[in-house]
């Protein structure tokens, strides 16, 4: 049962989510937008190209799809509504995240076509900047919750949301994580100016409507790792906690989507650069003035 | 218990099959990332065996590594992709044997070993992670700490070597440190050997007023102290020289000599030796000219105006039947030569 209604859960996410990356790109807000564009791909040929790493070239979509869907596994939507509560859950969820990496790099390497294998190989650098900017905010999270599980760390926020307890960890988390959703600042790979689609370029058909899919799958979990890491999760008065998820997963969707629109492109060594020099020291003082307060203040 | 025993060992064979498939293939790429899910597959048997956060941590780091291995494998290979059917095998018996003698060994101490009692009961998840969170930082804290310090090390040592100097003569292109602000870059690109010294040449025998030598003025070489816009080098005499004594007292030039010696020469040539001392002076006009190279097109931009300059307002000096740069057109050199007829 509580899978069946996380499977439900997860289909209207993802397709929330594709109605709001429409609206933030074009400000038109079409409900039936989405179902169009899918029975558009469905309908069309899917091109395989001329000299293709056939092997990757199928097997990324469906990884990218996979990998989201697994990250989002380990997030609560309510108490009790996780499809799988692990004890490592906030490790598990980045373990996951890891393979959109491989996803692309196959997805770039396997078209055999220079625009995809540029894309490809721009988000590796890419996670060479994001990645510990992922995962020091979260240290720092579970630090406060004693626990890496996620249904604890929403358990900690309790009295006060870490959106306010580490704000600046949440910046940082924030950032990073539309740089692992490859969302517009961020949108290397993918680039649609300069590498006419990236990794995207050479998918046709069913397989870009897997792409596609799979890439709200994970704006999606990105949006719900937000919400449960800094935003309270399920936690808010009057209204049933899966509602307050809902809510929240959406709001942040739509402010990442709409925030990332306007802002230019980064460059690639510009990313890093910020990354390294600015992001870590910073998460680095982040995880130690949480150890402060935790280490001082009584719970 | 069965379903658990069932999953290890199918986790195993892929394992073990993925691990096949590693040398099975011709792309670098395939063969890497082959190598990643073997290692996911061991993680997935860290997570039947009940050992949650090593299996997780195993399957995330994992997933990194192996994709930056295969980005410097498809790097240095000179076939990554596998279609040019290259074989890249060497050492073939060596690498037989001592695959040969690891694998005895792995299984030698698979049977050997004193494994100890298996524990009665697994403690919980959360549990595994408390202990080994307690373990690192209490009984092998020194070890880890130690292992870190070493691949911290590591990797400073790998950068240090990766950021290349910006004197090397040979290589236009200079550190990620000197990048960026340096007024007058392109002359880099004159630094690639012998060929370019046609330009040099007119460096060395003629005004360098019109050079305007203070956008040379790279990381430590104070030009204002050469005052290269103050030589008369039109002159081609004993002034010159005598203006640029001054400059064998300059530090900070090293590296650059190769470059300022083959200029010299050709001005030598021309100068009839008159230029006993330009050594030193050619040595400083292309000093600056090495540490730029960060722009090429202004590079071949400045190279050409002062080709064209010299040879039109001050064209002599240099032995302009050299073989002629690619960023000076081998005729305007030749006539220039002509008109100025020295």
């Amino acid at each position: 049962m509580t899978g069946l209604v996380l499977a439900v859960a997860l289909g209207l996410g993802a397709y929330g989510v594709a109605v709001l990356e429409h609206w933030a790109s074009t400000g038109r807000f079409r409900v039936a937008g989405p179902a169009i564009s899918a029975l558009a791909l469905l309908g069309r040929e899917s091109i395989l190209p001329r000299k293709p790493d056939r092997l990757f070239f199928e097997t990324a979509p469906v990884l990218l799809l996979v990998a989201a869907v697994l990250s989002l596994a380990v997030l609560p939507l309510a108490p009790g509504l996780i499809a799988a509560d692990l004890a490592t859950g906030a490790l598990a969820f980045n373990a996951a995240l890891a393979y959109v990496l491989v996803a692309l790099i196959m997805a770039g390497w396997g078209p055999d076509g220079a625009y995809g294998m540029i894309g490809g190989w721009r988000f590796l650098g890419q996670l060479i900047a994001y990645a510990m900017l992922v995962v020091m905010p979260i240290t720092a999270v579970a630090m406060r919750a004693e626990s890496l599980s996620t249904v604890q760390i929403v358990a900690s926020q309790e009295g006060l949301w870490n959106i306010a307890y580490q704000p600046l960890g949440f910046a940082l988390f924030a950032l990073a994580g539309m740089a692992m959703a490859f969302a517009p600042p961020f949108d290397l790979p993918t680039a649609a100016g300069d590498l006419a689609g990236g990794v995207e370029a050479e998918y046709t058909g069913v397989r870009r409507l897997v792409f596609r899919l799979g890439r709200m799958v994970l704006i999606l979990s990105v949006a719900s790792a937000m919400t449960v890491f800094y935003l309270g999760g399920w936690l808010g008065p009057w209204l049933p906690g899966w509602a307050w998820s809902a809510a929240k997963i959406l709001a942040v969707a739509s402010a990442m989507l709409l925030g990332g629109r306007m802002v230019p492109r980064l460059r690639e060594a510009a990313l890093l650069e910020w990354s390294w020099k600015l992001g870590i020291p910073l998460a680095l003082a982040n995880i130690f003035i949480v150890g402060l307060i935790v280490l001082v203040v009584p719970t | 218990m069965s379903a658990q025993l069932f999953f290890l060992a199918a986790f195993g064979l892929a394992a073990v099959w993925f691990g096949i498939v590693v040398f099975r293939t011709h792309s670098m790429v395939r063969s890497a990332l082959a190598l990643l899910f073997s290692q996911t597959a061991i993680g997935a048997m860290f997570l039947v065996m009940q050992a949650e956060f090593l299996g997780i941590l195993q399957i995330m780091m994992m997933a990194t590594e192996m994709s930056i291995m295969a980005i410097f494998m498809v790097m240095f290979m000179m076939d990554p992709g596998g279609l040019g059917e290259m074989d890249m095998k060497h050492q073939r018996k060596l690498s037989l044997g001592a695959g040969a003698v690891a694998f005895a060994g792995a299984v030698a101490v698979a049977f050997l070993a004193e494994w100890g009692r298996l524990p009665a009961s697994i403690p919980g998840a959360a549990e595994q992670v408390r202990l080994l969170g307690l373990e690192l930082l209490g009984r092998s804290m020194l070890i880890f700490e130690s292992a870190g310090l070493t691949i911290l090390t590591a990797m400073i040592a790998a950068t240090a070597v990766a950021v290349q100097p910006p004197q090397v003569p040979d290589r236009p292109a200079g550190g990620p440190g000197a990048a960026g602000t340096h007024g007058h870059g392109g002359h880099g690109g004159h630094g690639a050997g012998g060929h370019d010294h046609s330009e040099h040449g007119d460096h060395a025998g003629q005004d360098h007023a019109g050079h305007d030598h203070s956008g040379h003025d790279h990381g430590g070489h104070d030009h204002a102290k050469h005052a290269h816009a103050k030589h008369d080098h039109e002159g081609r005499g004993q002034e010159k020289h005598q203006a640029h004594s001054g400059h064998e007292d300059h530090g900070g030039h090293e590296g650059h000599g190769e470059h300022g010696h083959a200029a010299h020469d050709q001005a030598g040539k021309d100068h009839g030796g008159q230029a006993a001392d330009s050594d030193d002076h050619a040595g400083h006009d292309h000093s600056g000219h090495d540490h730029g190279g960060h722009d090429h097109d202004h590079g071949k931009d400045h190279g050409k105006d002062h080709g064209k300059d010299h040879r039109k307002d001050h064209g002599h000096g240099a032995e302009r039947d050299r073989p002629a740069p690619a960023k000076a057109p081998p005729g305007q050199h030749r006539k220039g030569h002509e008109e100025n007829g020295t």
